[in-house]
This record gives structure tokens, C-alpha cells and sequence, in this order.
């Protein structure tokens, strides 16, 4: 239904869960949300039609949105969650090396304004073994950015684009994402975002440390960047207790509340998809 | 103003758009007047009741941001702490706790779902040993809920049902013994939990007393399924006017709320009869109205058909067909004269 319930492949992923086929995804019955959130789970500059079913990732998300209003709201995990338990780590014993760093992006709507180089210094200064860093696709199609990062002897990649608006749809953003991520022991940031909470699920180390940088026009309706340190403290760090960042990612993902396949069929809509 | 952790941005317990509004009304007074040493107000009260605490040593406890700083504007010599109980780890212990609103309002939608019970806990922990509690306690089988039509559903309504709290004791006695404290007082308000109109010591007052006070109080229950004053004075008068209770308000301390007859109030509640009535004029006034516009709609079917046959007519090959059918007529009279 909406276009974003696409983003990253988050409805193929779904819909491999649910049995069906992965690449061309029935039509959602609802709103799903796409990111991790501190407001009440939508973007809050898309549209949607009011009295849409809300789609939420975490208890805690969906206590947020009732108490803003949103009434029609069900807890239903995070795609990336239902991702983790279907495909299971195929080496668990591999050793894991390095760290896969996430430097804080902006959108195709908003721009980063802040200092690439002094946060180089700082992952050189921080992390001890080999570090590959993720750019967002806006930003590794910048060759200058990218070579930045090389120069700085780290390994740069993407996972791909995320699609929007029903163009540039990925279904195995998230697939490339988990590999990546099981690959490495650390998983870091500038900022508390997806990424570091996907990565502590598929067991990595998370850490947030460094700049936060400042986007342009950023909503600070829920207390930005502040609120985040204040409220999610077991996460920022360039060290964590692991244990309670595990705990606090998994509630934030809504990994202790998948449905089975048949519930979340029902519930998206899809009970006569074959 | 401090932020504690689990504050809600976008959200204010005070304003009442979210909610029942704060604790509040002029019987409750008498009970913040009573505080003494270093106080806590936790929860959402009415400032007019916050006004009456006299000692040097304030601290209050609140969930939205918005409300913490209108808090912070009003009283700026008091400690305001914005957040769920959760997180609020004071220093040193308090004299006197102001809890008239209950305890569901202590946490908020970003922590976690306590429970009364817990909730209980960490706030009696909070309490020096002898200190003074003012408890507010919602009665789920307080009248209130028995004879209204459920509340409409707010966005403070976020956590399960409290009813299905496993945590929380059901009956004043049960509260009682949950406390653990020794209980001074204990007064029942009517007719609802956050604007009490009569605060009832029912173990002192005599039953007529009560019952006169809760005829009044029960005035200006809506929506009801009969006429709550009758019946609360019924209660009254049983010496249930505690069991049915919308809420109680337990102390620690014996604090003394004079006994005064809330004011006589013009009103009318709606009960379900009425509505009933009502919804039956209606549905009369409607069917009339349906069966009028059926009428006129034929009408104008019929005029409208009406003037297409005249329109038809006054055009060539209408005169024509009617000319012809005339002359057919006049030669058929003169072939059959009338006769």
C-alpha cells in the first residue's frame, strides 16, 4: 500500500517468512514501519491516509503512538528480526574480525554538515582491527567521500539502494547487510540508528561514539540526538555492556514478539496470497 | 528542571486533552495543607492543589515535558523531576508524598509497564519510616464505572487495562494490607477519581450525612444508566458508600478533612432512558422526513413528465401528430354523430 513498506526489502523479507515469494510482495494492509524510531514509528514527513493500520516494531513504539494518537497500532517485530531467526548464522563458529562502521547519513531530502575527517581520526584512534565503513547510497556515489575513507586504509561498501516510491527496490539489501554484519565483531556509529541495532541482534558489539553531526532541518520535535544519549544510554560508548545492549536491541526490534507466519499473514493482508 | 529518562516529548498530563486531567478539586485541599518537612508531589495535581503545601523543601514528579516546565515557571524555588518513578532516584528520602492522583500515572509510554504493584514498591521507598502518605486509589467497582457508559478511550490509555493488573489488590481491604503501612484515614470520593466533589470519612460520618453528601456529589454524573443520586444515597444508607467508592484516599497520618455538603448543582444527567427517547424522536423525525421527500420527488417525476408532453406538443411535428389526431376525431364525429 504505502510505497516505504518497500524500503531495504523489508516486504520480501516478510513475505519469504510468510511463505510466499520473495520478489514480488502482495500489497501491505497498512503502514509497516521502516526504521528505528523515536516518535511513533511513521516518517514524519510521509503521508498516509488516516485510520491506516500501524505496523510497529517495538511495544514500546506502539505505547509511544497510542499516547500520540494513533489508535489502529500492532506490535508486529521488525523485519530485520524475522530476517535473523529465518536465516541462521550457516558458520556460527567463524571468527569474527574487525568492525563495520556506519557513519551517520542524511536522506535523499536532508544533508550531513559536519567534519568526515575528524571522525576518521577518531574510528583510527578507536577501533583496533580492520574497519569497513557503509555508506549510504547517496553518499558512495561521491567518489571524493568514498576515496576519503579509503585513504584512510578503510574498507568502504554499500548494501545497496533502498528503493522509494516503488523504484530501485532491493530485495536483498537486508541479505547483503546480515552477511556483512556477521562478518565483523563490532558494529559502530556516530548516532544510535538501525544499523547498530541490527548488528547488536546478529551479534555484533555495538558502540556509538564520535560527532553526532548536525543535519539540516533535523525534527526535533522528540529531542533529537540529546534525548537519544539520555534515553538509550546501555548503547553509546565506544564499549558496552553487550549483554544489556543484546537485551535493549532485541526489545527495540521487537525480536521477542514475532508472530508466526500465519498471524502476520492475517495481519498483513495476505491470507489469500499464494 | 531535570530529566530523569522516559519523559514524553509531545504530551502534557495537566492540559486534559490526553487524558482525565490532573487531580483536582477544592474538598481535596485540606490534604496538601497537611504536609510538612521535605515533600513530593508525584503525579499530575492541580497546582491550586500544589499551592497549599507550605513547606520549604518541594519536589514534584512528572511525565511530560510540557508540563514539567509550566511546574518549573510556576514554582521556581521546588525541585521538578521530569520522568517515570522508574528513573527518579532522589538523594534523600521525603517527609510527606502527595500521591492523590494514584500510581498509573507515575510511568510513562517510553519505560516499561510496571504495575501497580512495583509502582507501589519504589514509591513507598521514597517514604521516610513515619512519614506521611496521601494515597489516591481507583475503585474498579466504584460506582462510577457500575452505572456510567465505559469512558471514551484516551491516548493516556497506552497500557493494558488496569483491571487486568495482576499486581494490583482489588477491595479496600486488600489495598489496605498491599500498603503495609498502618492506615490512618481512609476517605472515599465521589462521584469520580480525579474531580472529587465529597471526601467521606465513612467510618465517622454518619449515614444520613452521607447520604446527603453523595446526592449532591452524584449531580453531575453523565451518561449514566439511572439516576446516580438515588442510588448512592441507597449505598449510603447500606453502609457501602466505602465499597462503591469511585476512589479512596488512604493517609498515613491522621489528617482531618472537615465534613462539608458539596454545593447544590442545576443538572440533569443523561441517562440511557433519555437517550433511548431521544434516539426514538429521531428515528421518527427522520422516517418523516424520508417519506415527505419521497412525496415531493414523485412530484416533481410527474411534473417534469407533465411539461416533456407540452414541450412535445407545442413543436411542428407535435402540432402535426396532434393536428392529425384531431382531424381523425372531427371526422370520426361527423361519420358517428353524437348522440
Amino acid at each position: 500500500m504505502h510505497h516505504a513498506n518497500h524500503y531495504y526489502g523489508h516486504s520480501s523479507v516478510l513475505a519469504r517468512y510468510c511463505g510466499l515469494e520473495g520478489d514480488d510482495p502482495p500489497r501491505v494492509h497498512g503502514y509497516l514501519q521502516h526504521g528505528w524510531n523515536i516518535g511513533d514509528g511513521l516518517a514524519a514527513d510521509h503521508e498516509f491516509v488516516p485510520g491506516t493500520p500501524v505496523l510497529l516494531w517495538s511495544e514500546r513504539t506502539r505505547r509511544r503512538a497510542w499516547s500520540l494518537g494513533r489508535r489502529r497500532t500492532t506490535v508486529v517485530g521488525s523485519p530485520w528480526a524475522y530476517l535473523v531467526r529465518q536465516d541462521q548464522d550457516p558458520d556460527p563458529g567463524v571468527r569474527r574480525d574487525g568492525t563495520i562502521w556506519y557513519p551517520f547519513h542524511g536522506w535523499e531530502g536532508q544533508h550531513v554538515v559536519g567534519d568526515h575527517d575528524g571522525l576518521i581520526d577518531e574510528i583510527r584512534a578507536t577501533e583496533p582491527g580492520p574497519v569497513t565503513v557503509c555508506l549510504y547510497w547517496q553518499e558512495f556515489r561521491s567518489a571524493r567521500l568514498r576515496r576519503r575513507y579509503e585513504r584512510a586504509g578503510f574498507r568502504v561498501i554499500c548494501h545497496g539502494y533502498r528503493g522509494g516510491w516503488w523504484e530501485n527496490l532491493d530485495p536483498q539489501f537486508l541479505h547483503r547487510q546480515l552477511a556483512e554484519l556477521r562478518r565483523h565483531r563490532r558494529v559502530a556509529s556516530n548516532r544510535l540508528c538501525s544499523a547498530v541495532f541490527y548488528g547488536a541482534l546478529a551479534g555484533c558489539e555495538p558502540a556509538v561514539y564520535g560527532d553526532p553531526m548536525h543535519l539540516e532541518r533535523e525534527n526535533m520535535t522528540f529531542g533529537g540526538t540529546e534525548r537519544i544519549r539520555r534515553q538509550w544510554p546501555e548503547l553509546h560508548g565506544a564499549a558496552v555492556d553487550v549483554p544489556a545492549a543484546y537485551e535493549v536491541a532485541v526489545a527495540e526490534l521487537g525480536a521477542d514478539r514475532l508472530l508466526p507466519p500465519d498471524e502476520l499473514r492475517t495481519i498483513l493482508g495476505w491470507e489469500n496470497a499464494r | 528542571m531535570r530529566l530523569l529518562g522516559d519523559e514524553m516529548l509531545c504530551w502534557s498530563d495537566l492540559d486534559g486533552e490526553h487524558g482525565p486531567g490532573p487531580v483536582r478539586g477544592a474538598v481535596l485541599q485540606p490534604l496538601p495543607a497537611a504536609a510538612y518537612g521535605r515533600t513530593l508531589v508525584a503525579g499530575p495535581h492541580d497546582p491550586a492543589l500544589t499551592d497549599r503545601i507550605s513547606t520549604g523543601d518541594l519536589s514534584l514528579l512528572i511525565r511530560g515535558v510540557a508540563d514539567g516546565e509550566a511546574l518549573a515557571a510556576r514554582y521556581p524555588e521546588a525541585a521538578v523531576h521530569c520522568g517515570s518513578l522508574g528513573r527518579f532516584r532522589p538523594a534523600e528520602r521525603f517527609d510527606t508524598i502527595v500521591a492523590l492522583d494514584g500510581l498509573e500515572r507515575l510511568g510513562s509510554a517510553e519505560g516499561a509497564e510496571l504495575g501497580w504493584g512495583r509502582t507501589l514498591d519504589l514509591l513507598l521507598d521514597l517514604l521516610r519510616p513515619g512519614g506521611l502518605l496521601l494515597l489516591g486509589v481507583e475503585n474498579f467497582l466504584g460506582l462510577h464505572r457500575l452505572i456510567t457508559l465505559p469512558p471514551a478511550v484516551t491516548d493516556s490509555d497506552f497500557a493494558p487495562p488496569a483491571e487486568d493488573d495482576p499486581t494490583r489488590p482489588a477491595g479496600l481491604s486488600r489495598v489496605r494490607e498491599r500498603l503495609g503501612l498502618p492506615v490512618a484515614r481512609v476517605y472515599s470520593a465521589y462521584p469520580s477519581p480525579q474531580a472529587p466533589t465529597a471526601l467521606l470519612d465513612t467510618a465517622r460520618l454518619s449515614r444520613e450525612d452521607q447520604a446527603a453528601a453523595l446526592a449532591r456529589a452524584c449531580a453531575t454524573v453523565d451518561d449514566v444508566l439511572m439516576d446516580p443520586r438515588r442510588i448512592a444515597a441507597v449505598a449510603a444508607r447500606h453502609g457501602a458508600a466505602a465499597e462503591l467508592a469511585p476512589a479512596w484516599i488512604l493517609t498515613t497520618q491522621d489528617i482531618a478533612v472537615p465534613f462539608s455538603l458539596p454545593e447544590v448543582v442545576e443538572h440533569r444527567p443523561h441517562a440511557v432512558r433519555e437517550l433511548i427517547i431521544e434516539r426514538d424522536r429521531l428515528a421518527q423525525e427522520l422516517a418523516e422526513a424520508r417519506a415527505k421527500h419521497l412525496w415531493y420527488e414523485q412530484m416533481l417525476v410527474n411534473r417534469e413528465t407533465a411539461l416533456k408532453r407540452a414541450r412535445l406538443a407545442a413543436t411542428t411535428p407535435g402540432q402535426a401528430l396532434l393536428g392529425g389526431a384531431r382531424a381523425a376525431k372531427r371526422v370520426l364525429r361527423r361519420v358517428r354523430p353524437r348522440g
